[in-house]
């Protein structure tokens, strides 16, 4: 039949991606693909290279320090309590910052989609806060709520909060003309529609917004603990700074940013497992 | 009661919508009036824009017509849902379900049990050619291939008549004419009454009992031709006489004087 042949051709085409296997006889597992190899070599190189000319003062080592020293300090720092105090301040003012965005902007944003005068109502408000620069609000929530714990949460919630509602109530209103008619035709009522159409449309503009909205938090978290905190990662980054500590420095950035890449890869996992029926790409 | 009761009978259906554009008021159906007798297939064919796709959608409950009335089996379109079953024009399967769980959709729908539709979808799907793909999901099958899925979803509801809205119109010339013919030896079978929306006329000949020709906006109906070509029809049958004659006579009919395409021009809007 005309069409199934078609279909095997379609199905088959994730194959042509696959990295041609030259030599069937190795095991599959230690083959690096020919990316993986330049990422490899890559980074080798630039550590490399580091190390080097720290080493032989091409570049001066108190601003910019060398792996071998971070290494050293990223072991220093963890077998101290100070280090983990800061770890757990910057942790819990992140967690629930984020866990209260994402509980409260997801329901607001199915909401404000769902019931199209809400959402038109409230459209301006939206646009203003995605707008405004979120640095600006610094000032304002430490004058609401000190310094501390609470204007850190209130800080880090602020942006991804906005961020997924937006990207939810985006979702629900590209949500397919073609699929509510379908529903309606068959006789869907409301809550078999939600269900088996709204819901599972939205969850990728869901899921890739929280993503977004990640970044946005950890940037909120440094920024916060940087000017109205006595703790946290960010402010033991502000004070190496101070002290011209480098090592310090690029240990904390090196921090934040496998925590920033590990939560986003644990999110793409997430998003690849419920978006399954996606076409790969 | 009547020996032959017609599936669906449309009294003089009006539809006047305003334009949102221009914001005038354009009649896109004018006083259109058909009986559709059980087991019939029958076609509606007609320019762009003349109202047939418009009045499938009031048919099926989507839209509601200025004047007149829809009713399938004696009931108003929207409690007789359980009697109709709609393949819509581009496919609309919902990408995340499976082929199962899309062939199964409509009976959801309408209230029953997953497991239990999708039991009920199995054998469809077998009859409209897709067994072994019932875990595959939409965007891994053909354009032809999706149409067989939706065809599945309005028949799984086992609908007294199913609603067609130019269900080919977006595949290939080659493709197109084998699910034509796959249609019908599927319509063969299942002994549904079909109304089927086309703007090809050799597609509308090829398909039906009758042929319903209507003008460009606004939409009356001008010819209701019977096509007596025997059945089984086989694809030859495009090339033989009676045929062509058929096809002749539409299209004359809608390029003739009947049609308002040519007298007044002006009227095309959208």
């Amino acid at each position: 039949m005309i069409d199934d042949a078609n279909a095997g051709a379609v199905m088959s085409g994730a194959d042509v991606l696959a990295q041609p296997s030259n030599d069937p006889v190795r095991r599959r597992k230690w083959r690096l693909t020919e990316q993986q190899v330049y990422v490899f070599i890559s980074v080798i190189a630039f550590v490399g290279l580091w190390e080097v000319a720290s080493r032989l003062e091409w570049i001066r080592p108190l601003f910019f320090s060398s792996p071998s020293e971070i290494a050293v300090t990223a072991f220093r720092e963890m077998s101290t309590g100070d280090f983990w105090y800061d770890v757990q301040v910057s942790m819990t003012a992140f967690v629930v910052g984020f866990t209260l965005a994402i509980l409260l902007s997801i329901p607001l944003g199915l909401m404000f989609g769902w019931f199209r005068p809400l959402g038109h109502f409230f459209d301006p408000w939206l646009r203003f806060f995605y707008s405004t620069p979120r640095i600006t609000y610094i000032p304002l929530l430490v004058l609401w709520f000190g310094l501390g714990l609470q204007s850190k949460i209130a800080l880090v919630f602020a942006g991804p909060f906005i961020t997924i509602l937006v990207g939810t109530l985006e979702g629900v209103r590209t949500v397919p003309t073609s699929y509510l008619d379908v529903a309606r035709s068959f006789g869907a009522g409301r809550v078999q529609f939600f269900k088996s159409v709204l819901l599972p449309a939205t969850v990728p503009f869901i899921l890739a917004s929280m993503r977004l909205a990640l970044g946005i938090a950890i940037v909120a978290i440094v920024l916060g603990e940087m000017y109205a905190s006595q703790a946290g990662i960010g402010h033991m980054l502000m004070q190496a700074a101070n002290n011209l500590q480098a090592n310090r420095v690029l240990f904390a950035v090196l921090i934040l940013t496998l925590l920033g890449v590990g939560l986003s890869k644990i999110l793409l996992t997430i998003e690849s497992r419920v978006a399954d029926w996606k076409p790969q790409t | 009661m009547k020996a032959m009761q017609p599936v669906l009978k449309a009294d003089s259906i009006g539809m006047e919508y305003v334009h949102p554009r221009t914001g005038r008021s354009v009649l896109a159906i004018e006083d259109f009036s058909v009986e559709i007798e059980p087991q019939q297939f029958v076609t509606i064919v007609g320019p762009s824009g003349c109202g047939k796709s418009t009045f499938l959608k009031i048919s099926n409950g989507l839209l509601s017509p200025t004047s007149g009335t829809v009713t399938i089996n004696g009931k108003d379109v929207e409690s007789a849902r359980r009697s109709r079953g709609t393949v819509f024009q581009d496919a609309s399967l919902l990408p995340w379900y499976t082929v199962l769980r899309n062939a199964a959709y409509g009976l959801e729908c309408q209230g029953v049990r997953r497991s239990e539709a999708e039991e009920k979808a199995r054998p469809i799907l077998k009859l409209v050619g897709l067994s072994g793909f019932e875990g595959a999901h939409p965007h891994e099958l053909s354009g032809g291939m999706r149409q067989r899925v939706n065809v599945a979803r309005a028949l799984t509801i086992d609908p007294e008549i199913l609603l067609m809205d130019e269900p080919f119109a977006s595949l290939d010339a080659q493709t197109r004419e084998f699910m034509q013919s796959e249609l019908l030896g599927i319509w063969s079978h299942s002994a549904k009454t079909v109304l089927f929306v086309t703007h090809q006329i050799d597609e509308a000949v090829y398909l039906s009992d009758r042929v319903l020709v209507m003008s460009s906006r606004p939409g009356r109906l001008i010819a209701d031709i019977e096509v007596d070509i025997p059945r089984p029809r086989d694809l030859r049958i495009k090339r033989e006489a009676r045929f062509v004659e058929l096809v002749t006579q539409v299209w004359d009919l809608l390029h003739g004087p009947e049609s308002r395409a040519e007298q007044d021009p002006q009227i095309h809007v959208g």
